[in-house]
């Protein structure tokens, strides 16, 4: 059986990857991508450290994660439409109406 | 005696219905007669008292209620009834009771009569809250109500901006007296440990000379406010503002007196000192002449008379200075006769002339008015001090005492007695007689006034003329009160102390009887020079104002910087403008720009002003980038996770 470090440190990595394309990606879809991993992360972890307790709450949750991470997917897309519709891009560059 | 609670307490009845139901139910007619019986109620308690007080020479001293404790001294409302207050009190209430019903005929057709007789019952109850009390809270308590009372009445018709103005003016000067009265009365407290006049009295006699000055001085600064004594004058000629019943019984004949009558029911604390009864006296004389002064050259006929209230106050405290205190007290009772007379025979003018003031506009009014112009030049004779009148038998008793006491004082009561009978004949003879300067429109209407108007004249003229030769009763009434042989109050040690302070009084004889005093003065060198001095200023006012020989307007001329300096009231207005008016304007100035401008205005904008600021330095941090937002989250969870972590 595979130790649940395993899984926990792909988690890990998992959540570095998302965030740093958060971070350096220019398009607002694949930054939304991003998030996705970030929280499906969070979903291996969740797992992983019910194996290792022998619990469930953590699977249970994981599902309502999965359910939240489609309507959110659902409602960030609908977002970035608008954002293209306005702007007639999608790059996060050009979208700094929050400056100073 | 126990009757004596109605003296006080009928005028603050009559106050309280016609304050509370004056407009509403009572209006014109009733709320002025509610106010003329509840003041003539007082008015027959108090001759009753006063028949009792003259019989027995009693004193009665009764405690109605009590206010307050401190330590072991309580503060009571009571009634000191003796010949002092009584003959005060007699005063007050007798010429309230003919100038109210001389008012309910002068306001006629105000829309604010009830208001208007509210406050003179206001007026009374605290006036005779003053003369009544036996210590000097309630006495406070009086005096302060009193210029409450003084203040409502001069600014009574308040749209006026002058009323108002003078209103304010009257409170304020009368705020600097009562605050050196007050502390008069702080220091006697921490000294005799109460403020009952008797246990006052009984303590004089181990107190140290400094502080019994000190402690009269500072009581006879609040009397020099409230009696418009030089230098605290000012306000009583502006107080003519008010409506003519006011100036007659407030600014006259009562409450401008309640500072001659405090010194004279403090007489033994003020003869305990020399230097205090020095002060009273140079006062009182600077007063006398320096107000005839400035009267001499006014030609408004209401501030004339006022001038002269302010020279007769003059005298009395000159009387009391002297250590003629039963003189000055005479002078007082006189002096409210004959003013309350002259100030409602100029109301009488008022009324007929439709409130014209300027006497240079006057003229041959007289035969028009012949009960007006009677009790006038009646009341003006008793003033200039020519026999038979009162005037003559209070008057001249200060002036011949004054030559065998002190000849300064002397000199100068002797020359204002002369411009007395000058301006009031000046007044009388522009007014009444003289040539015909009136306003045609004017001259139709002149009338003489209704019968609630002149019999209140007609029975104050009577006084005028009667009271002089009771004399004899009015001296021998007020001795158990002012002389100290009599007084029955005092222990023997204090009587020797006031004896002594006195004793500048002793040599001093004064025929007591009217009709002995009349033939001393016909017969002796000084009391044909007096006599000559007031026939002397009625000629030389006949010659310049009514025959015409000389001309009044060269005489100016020829001593125009005299002229000017009268005209101006010896510039004590200009100068009082300048300093505290301007003064205080400009010191206002300077704490607005200071306290308001810079402390205040600099925190409240100054905070808001930083808010700007720093908001503008950490919106520059703001960079609008989502990645960058990101970056700082992330930071931030990283801190606060390793803290978390660190702390645990």
């Amino acid at each position: 059986m595979v130790p649940y470090e395993y899984y926990v440190a792909l988690s890990g990595l998992l959540m570095v990857l998302g965030l740093i394309g958060v971070i350096v990606r220019k398009n607002v879809i694949a930054m939304l991508i991003s998030t996705e991993l970030m929280l499906n992360a969070v979903n291996i972890a969740f797992v992983a450290f019910d194996v290792k307790l022998h619990d469930v709450v953590g699977q249970v949750f994981v599902f309502f994660i999965l359910t939240i991470a489609a309507a959110e997917a659902a409602v960030g897309l609908g977002l970035i439409m608008a954002i293209y519709r306005m702007k007639k891009d999608v790059d996060v560059e050009k979208l700094t109406e929050l400056k100073g | 005696m126990e009757y004596l609670w109605i003296i006080p307490f009928s005028p603050l009845v009559a106050f309280i219905i016609i304050g509370l139901f004056g407009y509403k139910f009572l209006r014109e007619p009733l709320s002025g007669i509610v106010a003329v019986i509840g003041v003539a109620i007082s008015a027959v308690a108090s001759i009753i008292g006063f028949i009792d007080v003259a019989k027995t020479g009693n004193y009665y001293d009764l405690k109605l209620y009590n206010w307050m404790s401190i330590g072991d001294y309580n503060i009571s409302v009571s009634i000191l009834w003796d010949p002092l207050s009584a003959l005060m009190t007699c005063v007050v209430t007798c010429v309230s009771t003919f100038i109210f019903i001389f008012a309910t005929g002068y306001m006629k057709g105000d829309e604010s009569y009830p208001r208007f007789f509210a406050y003179l019952s206001l007026f009374v109850f605290m006036m005779l809250m003053l003369t009544l009390s036996d210590n000097l809270v309630q006495l406070f308590f009086g005096w302060e109500g009193v210029g409450l009372a003084s203040y409502l009445l001069i600014g009574f018709w308040h749209y006026k901006k002058s009323a108002a103005n003078a209103a304010m003016e009257s409170f304020v000067v009368n705020r600097v007296g009562d605050w050196l009265f007050l502390l008069g009365i702080l220091l006697a407290f921490v000294t005799f440990g109460t403020l009952d006049y008797l246990q006052i009295f009984n303590k004089l006699a181990g107190v140290d000379y400094v502080i019994i000055t000190a402690i009269a001085l500072l009581l006879f600064g609040g009397a020099v406010g409230k009696s418009a004594q030089i230098p605290l004058h000012i306000w009583l000629p502006n107080a003519m503002e008010g409506p003519t019943p006011v100036s007659a019984l407030i600014h006259a004949a009562t409450m401008v007196a309640a500072g001659v009558y405090m010194v004279a029911r403090l007489m033994p604390v003020f003869a305990s000192s020399e230097v205090a009864l020095d002060t009273v006296m140079f006062v009182g004389t600077m007063s006398a002449f320096i107000a005839a002064t400035m009267g001499l050259v006014q030609n408004d006929i209401k501030r004339i008379i006022a001038y002269s209230t302010l020279s007769q106050l003059g005298y009395m405290f000159a009387a009391e200075g002297l250590g003629l205190f039963s003189e000055g007290m005479f002078h007082l009772t006189s002096h409210a006769v004959f003013k309350a007379l002259l100030f409602l025979g100029s109301g009488s003018v008022l009324i007929a002339l439709h409130h014209l003031l300027d006497i240079q506009k006057m003229g041959q009014i007289g035969r028009a008015m012949p009960i007006t112009t009677g009790t006038f030049l009646i009341g003006a004779l008793a003033l200039a001090g020519i026999p038979p009148f009162v005037g003559f038998f209070s008057k001249d008793p200060i002036i011949e005492g004054a030559y065998e006491i002190n000849t300064f004082v002397f000199l100068f009561l002797w020359g204002g007695a002369f411009l007395t009978a000058f301006y009031i004949f000046r007044l009388f003879f522009l007014t009444f007689f003289d040539g015909d300067r009136l306003d045609p429109h004017l001259r139709e209407h002149v009338h003489e006034s209704p019968p609630n108007m002149t019999i209140p004249l007609i029975v104050l003229a009577t006084a005028t003329v009667v009271l002089g030769f009771f004399k004899e009763f009015f001296i021998n009434f007020l001795k158990p009160s002012l002389d100290p042989a009599y007084m029955k109050f005092l222990p023997n040690d204090v009587k020797a102390l006031v004896s002594e302070g006195l004793s500048r009084a002793h040599h001093v004889h004064i025929e007591p009887n009217a009709f002995s005093f009349l033939g001393h003065s016909l017969t002796s060198f000084l009391g044909i020079l007096i006599l000559a001095t007031a026939i002397a200023g009625i000629t030389l006012a006949y010659v310049m104002y009514q025959i015409r020989r000389i001309d009044p307007v060269k005489i100016g001329d020829m001593f125009q910087p005299i002229y000017k300096l009268f005209y101006n009231r010896w510039y004590f207005d200009h100068i009082y403008y300048a300093i505290f008016v301007y003064g205080y304007y400009k010191l206002s100035k300077v704490l607005w720009f200071v306290g308001d401008k810079v402390i205040i205005d600099g925190i409240v904008d100054g905070s808001g002003k930083g808010s700007v600021f720093a908001g503008g330095v950490l919106g520059k941090t703001q960079l609008g980038r989502i990645s960058g937002y990101v970056l700082q989250m992330l930071i931030g969870v990283v801190i606060f996770l390793s803290l978390f972590l660190f702390l645990k």
